[in-house]
């Protein structure tokens, strides 16, 4: 029953932040149901899990990567020390034990050999009294019974039990084990598990506890009182607060929230009625519970009852409330060993009296077999004597058995049993509340002869027993009847029977209604009836009525000291021996008429009959037939004599009967024998299918890791084939592992070259540009990059070798990776070869290239004439600025084009630093693809364009000047020769002769070249052009430059000079002339030469009129002087230039 | 009483039309002067009340002859500025009462200009 515990605290106890803790136990088979119970997983679940699977301790289980596939959960193999959290499913590692203590997950060494683990048990055992009420267990697919008793326990502090449905298990044996105890709150298949737990859980927290007792506090007596006409079973007087906490509980699992509706329920369903009765009496026992209890017990108790025992006493003993049995039988095994060593040879009989209400639990205990993780509680020593183990179960060996009696018997209600000599009422009380312990006391005492003992459990308090018993052992709980007789309320107060519904118990009622009939009876049959004693097939008495006593004699020796011919004289020997056989083989009544027994005094004369009552037992009656007669002396030998062949007969029979009792004990020893080998056997079997569940568990896990395996090589072998690489992957030793396909263009393999060592295959590179390498890094060395050349110098390529990681930590072997880059080594030259010539180019051009950035305000400048833009009027690099002037244009040409609303394409000035100003024109693109937004341009010096323009423009204006100034003079020229003329004509033809002059004069001058000054040569010969064929003419003088100013002077003096030649000189026609002009420079003027020479003698004349007047106005404007001579043929000019007006080249 | 006017022209043959349209007006002159330098060397050993007019040539062979401008504009001696070149209308406004003929000039307009300046004294 219930160990001491505080159920007021059970929900204190619980930890607030940890979540329902469910354990879930499963073996063979298990994946599977592991697999389809988390795969419906939909978190939130505020649930934490933890599987406690059969694994083999030397093989490292998959199991968590396996589950986690297939559920939302995390999954984790359990390291020891965890804090259950919600939403986590925890595993047990292999090789561990595990066990929950405070909410933390431990990890303990297994001290059971394999085969006797029971890991299930264990965990759930230590759930059960870690989080009580937090908790639920789950038994799912697996052989043998491991989860069972861990599973009562889970139960009996409250929690929830939950097996997998045999038939979808793969190995349900595990599950029918756990069922079988009948403690199963639900049998769900796999996948509605969860969904079942999260219904509890959801019920248990909508409606908690503490708040929900006061309400079926109100409704408990009604509870109880349906209770009672339901089961028979009165419970009001049992201790509230245990009641309250499993009505409450069953409230949970059928999913009731008002009580009112589960009185009903309760009225309306006796399955639920049923249900509650057995939660009611959730007991969970265990051999030797409190060891140090029973050593006491042992000593203090029992040796003294067994030495003290004189022959043929029976020692009786009581354990009511005894559930499953396993106290009755701990008690049981301590008589018969205290008997077996106590070395008396007398024989004591021990008669154990096990009782309970739960006609199920009891049958529990009348098959004696129990599953083989209780039997660590039972010490060494006494197990293999008294037990013996069935497959998965071990059985109380049938000597003990027998010992207990085990019958349904309310300790409240029912009569008591009595005369007993110890009582063991072992955690029963606890369950009472006062009165019933009041009432319990009395019949305790009543039932205990005095001086005889009480043994109570640690929890069961003695307060209402003082006065009945005195103390023996207070720590031990023993207790000795007081002596004294006590006047006790017999009417005991739950005696009054109740009617009862269940079928089954139907039959008890009966016998307990008419238990005053009972006591009638046997008066009558021990009073009045006929002699009368009742045999079984060893011929043993076992009952007897009436006064039998006075037909037999009891011998001295015990051996067979209950068989009736043991018993027997040796007439009445002969008579029984004849009619016993004689009913056994024809199964009928048979009477023996007018037998005579001689007994030590008188002589009996009866009719002995016997009466087959089943196929064993055998009644047999004696009725007197004669009045009894005293019995004589003479008597004596004659019926010795009579009997003598017979008796020798008997004597015979009972020697044969010796030896083939000896031959059956010996046969009995090898049997013995032969059981212990079995149990071996068995015990290797056991350790065979564990190993077996193992092998299954890892098998399930090897396929689908193969499973898994053949994807990856498949995913490996695609992506192999698909990169095209070519790699070579060595080992340790530089053989060949494995290889691409791709590198079979470089390395001739073929797949039976896998192993080959890689430096006798063949290839187109130095087996020395990579083979040194790749051993290197194949005993680990870092990784080598390298470029090699095959031998013909044709292709180049990239090796990379790599270490080959087989884990983490450890190199074996290498990855070579071939790569050619001969293509690209090729566009790479070629692309440096154009990035040179571009920057020749760039160079050449005088072109600046820069970025700039305007979020960092950042410009940079690439290459070029160093002259680079930026909105800030200096420039850091080249130190030129911006002419003031042009700022805000490339500021707004700037922004515009940072805007992207137009390209950037901009001319400005700048100052550069030795103070020149540089005309510039940039050009820009925004790149916006690239962050931050950057404008990107180039620059180009336009200073000489600029400079063209410019002289252009002065030079424009210069020639608008010129012939403005031309026109004046001409304008002039007009005014001035009208005055002296009177001959329109001829005045027309010299003013339109001088006009040509002059135009010949400008046109002489050139307007390109940077220069507008004319040759002197070019001038005259331009103005004699008209009369070259006249005369020989010839210009000869050194280089001379007409400066522009003296250039229309010079014309007009040439042009009157000429005319008068051609009107007087060496140009007139007939003259046949010649015309001389020279020059030369002396002392920085020119000094010039007009010489006419004529062939006929002819007078030169001076010219007259205007022309002179516009000669002397012209030789004035040069600041020049001029002197005529005349000498007979010759006419000589000289004109003297100052240097103002020419320029010496 | 004789008019003066203070002629600086560099083209000896406009300035010799001037000086003829001068002798029509009966004005006498002095110069013409074709320099700079010369013209205020000149002006040096001039009362400048006796000018009544001056007519300078912007462009002169020792540059422009804007210095002398100042010294009549100065002395408020009407100034009638003959050039070639396009631009030199402002001068005009810068000098008051100055006066400007583009080149070639218009003999008559030259004329009646040089006989309004003087009459304005």
């Amino acid at each position: 029953m219930l160990p001491f515990s505080d159920e007021e605290h059970i929900m204190n106890n619980t930890a607030k932040t940890l979540p329902f803790i469910v354990g879930v136990g499963s073996s063979a088979g298990g994946i599977e149901a592991l697999r389809s119970m988390f795969s419906a997983t939909q978190a939130p679940i505020d649930m934490a899990f933890v599987i406690v699977q059969h694994l083999d301790p030397d093989y490292n289980s998959l199991l968590a990567q396996l589950l986690d596939r297939y559920t939302n959960l995390t999954v984790l193999q359990c390291e020891g020390g965890e804090t259950l959290l919600p939403e986590h499913v925890y595993i047990i590692p292999p090789g561990h034990g595990l066990l929950i203590a405070q909410g933390r997950l431990e990890l303990t060494d297994f001290v059971q050999p394999r085969g006797v683990r029971r890991p299930i048990d264990d965990f759930f055992r230590s759930l059960a009294i870690d989080q009580r009420n937090n908790a639920a267990c789950v038994v799912l697919s697996g052989t043998g019974a491991d989860g069972t008793i861990g599973a009562q326990t889970i139960k009996e502090y409250g929690g929830l039990c939950i097996a997998q449905t045999p038939d979808t298990a793969r190995y349900d044996s595990m599950p029918l084990s756990a069922i079988s105890t009948g403690h199963m709150d639900f049998i769900y298949p796999p996948s509605d598990i969860i969904p079942g737990l999260q219904k509890y859980l959801k019920q248990l927290k909508t409606t908690s506890l503490p708040a929900n007792i006061t309400f079926i506090h109100e409704k408990m007596d009604e509870i109880c009182h349906e209770l009672r006409n339901v089961v028979g079973h009165d419970f009001s007087g049992y201790k509230h607060s245990t009641l309250l906490r499993r009505i409450a509980r069953r409230m949970h699992i059928v999913g009731i929230e008002s009580e009112q509706k589960y009185l009903e329920l309760i009225k309306n369903s006796p399955e639920e009625s049923q249900a509650l009765f057995k939660d009611f009496l959730i007991n969970v026992t265990k051999f030797f519970r409190d060891p140090d209890a029973f050593k006491q017990l042992h000593e203090k108790v029992i040796k003294p009852l067994v030495h003290q025992a004189l022959p043929n006493d029976e020692l009786r003993i009581w354990v009511p409330a005894c559930s499953s049995g396993e106290e009755a039988y701990s008690i049981a095994i301590l008589f018969a060993e205290t008997i077996r060593l106590s070395g008396l040879n007398h024989r004591i009989s021990v008669q154990i009296f096990a009782s309970d209400i739960d006609e199920n639990i009891i049958n529990i205990g009348r098959e004696g077999t129990y599953p083989l993780a209780s039997l660590i509680d039972i010490p060494e020593h006494l197990k293999k004597r008294y037990t013996t183990p069935i497959g998965d179960k071990f059985k109380i060996t049938p000597f003990i058995r027998n010992m207990v009696r085990f019958s349904n018997h309310n300790l409240l209600r029912d009569p008591p049993f009595s005369k007993i000599d110890l009582i063991s009422c072992r955690n029963v009380l606890i369950y009472f509340n006062d009165t019933l312990q009041k009432a319990v006391a009395p019949i305790l005492h009543f039932a205990a002869k005095p001086g005889r003992f009480l043994f109570l459990g640690p929890s069961d308090s003695m307060g209402r027993f003082e006065g009945y018993f005195s103390t023996i052992d207070l720590q031990a709980r023993i207790f000795m009847r007081s002596p004294e007789s006590k006047n006790y309320p017999l009417s005991l107060p739950n005696t009054d029977n109740f009617p009862i519904r269940i079928e089954k118990n139907i039959n008890k009622s009966a016998h307990i209604m008419n238990n005053n009939e009972n006591n009638i009876y046997h008066r009558v049959l021990d009073k009045y009836s006929l002699p009368t004693a009742v045999i079984n097939k060893e011929n043993e008495i076992i009952s007897a009525f009436g006064k039998i006593g006075r037909y037999f004699h009891f011998p001295v020796s015990n051996v067979d000291g209950t068989n009736i011919f043991t018993l027997s004289g040796p007439d009445l020997r002969a008579v029984l021996g004849k009619i016993i056989r004689e009913t056994r083989f024809k199964k009928r009544k048979i009477i023996a008429r007018k037998i005579t027994i001689h007994t030590e005094f008188v002589i009996h004369t009866v009719d002995i009959v016997c009466d087959p009552l089943d196929s064993e037992t055998l009644l047999i009656v004696f009725i007197e037939a004669a009045a009894t007669t005293p019995r004589l002396d003479d008597d004596f030998d004659e019926f010795e004599n009579n009997h003598d062949h017979i008796e020798q007969l008997e004597n015979e029979l009972r020697h044969a009967r010796h030896s083939l009792r000896m031959a059956t004990e010996e046969l009995e020893t090898a049997n013995e024998e032969l059981k212990s080998s079995n149990e071996e056997m068995m015990s290797m079997n056991e350790e065979l299918q564990s190993t077996n569940e193992e092998l299954s568990t890892v098998n399930d896990e090897l396929k689908i890791k193969i499973g898994q395996l053949s994807i990856s090589n498949n995913d490996l072998r695609n992506f192999l084939d698909s990169t095209n690489l070519s790699v070579i992957v060595i080992d340790k030793k530089t053989c060949i592992r494995n290889f691409t396909k791709s590198v079979t263009h470089l390395f001739p393999l073929k797949n039976t070259d896998k192993g080959r060592p890689l430096a006798d295959v063949y290839s187109p590179f130095d087996i020395n540009s990579y083979y040194l390498d790749a051993i290197n890094v194949a005993q680990g060395g870092s990784i080598v990059q390298k470029r090699i050349t095959t031998r013909d110098q044709l292709r180049v390529y990239a090796l990379r070798i790599l270490p080959y990681h087989s884990d983490i930590a450890t190199i074996s072997g290498a990855t070579l990776v071939f790569t050619d880059i001969t293509d690209a080594l090729s566009l790479e030259r070629q692309l440096s070869a154009e990035r040179d010539r571009l920057n020749l180019a760039i160079k050449a051009a005088h072109i600046g290239i820069w970025s700039y950035c305007p979020s960092l305000s950042q410009t940079t400048i690439d290459i070029g004439n160093g002259t680079s833009i930026s909105p800030q009027a200096t420039s850091a690099h080249s130190g030129a600025l911006v002419f003031p002037a042009d700022q805000d244009l490339l500021k707004e040409k700037l922004d515009l084009a940072l805007k992207g609303i137009e390209k950037f394409d901009c001319s400005f000035r700048t100052i550069v630093p030795n103070g020149e100003t540089r005309w510039i024109r940039g050009y820009g693109h925004l790149i916006t693809q690239q962050t931050p937004v950057t404008l990107i341009g180039v620059s180009i010096d336009v200073t000489p364009e600029h400079i063209l323009v410019e002289t252009r423009e002065l030079m424009v204006q210069e020639m608008n000047h010129r012939i403005k100034n031309l026109f004046a003079i001409i304008g002039s020229m007009i005014t001035i020769a009208a005055q002296r003329h009177d001959n329109v004509p001829l005045f027309a033809k010299s003013m339109r002769e001088r006009i040509v002059a002059l135009g010949t004069a400008h046109a002489a001058t050139p307007t390109t070249h940077n220069h507008d000054k004319p040759r002197l040569e070019q001038l005259i010969s331009a103005i004699l052009m008209p009369y070259k064929d006249l005369a020989h003419v010839s210009i000869s003088g050194p280089h001379i430059l007409i400066h522009q100013d003296a250039l229309s002077s010079l014309a007009l003096i040439f042009h009157e000079w000429s005319t008068n030649a051609v009107k007087y000189g060496a140009l007139d026609s007939d003259a046949k002339g010649v015309l001389t002009v020279t020059w030369c420079i002396q002392n920085d003027t020119l000094h010039m030469e007009w010489t006419e020479e004529k062939k006929r003698q002819r007078s030169f004349e001076t010219q007259k009129g205007f022309g002179r007047i516009l000669e002397d106005i012209s030789i004035r404007q040069l600041n020049a002087t001029s002197e005529t001579t005349i000498d007979n043929l010759l006419f000589r000019k000289t004109l003297t230039l100052p240097k103002r007006c020419y320029t010496h080249e | 009483m004789n008019k003066y006017v203070f002629l600086v022209e560099d083209e000896l043959l406009i300035s010799l039309e001037i000086e003829m349209l001068l002798s029509e007006l009966n004005i006498k002159s002095h110069g013409p002067f074709s320099s700079c330098q010369a013209a205020l060397a000149a002006l040096a050993n001039i009362d400048a009340h006796s000018i009544d007019c001056a007519i300078l040539d912007v462009k002169l062979t020792d540059g422009e002859a804007l210095p002398l401008a100042r010294v009549f504009h100065k002395h408020g001696i009407p100034i009638i500025f003959s050039s070639g070149h396009a631009n030199n209308h402002h001068l005009e406004t810068y000098y008051p009462p100055g006066k400007y003929i583009a080149k070639p000039f218009d003999p008559t307009v030259m004329k009646n200009t040089i006989a309004l300046s003087v009459d304005k004294l």
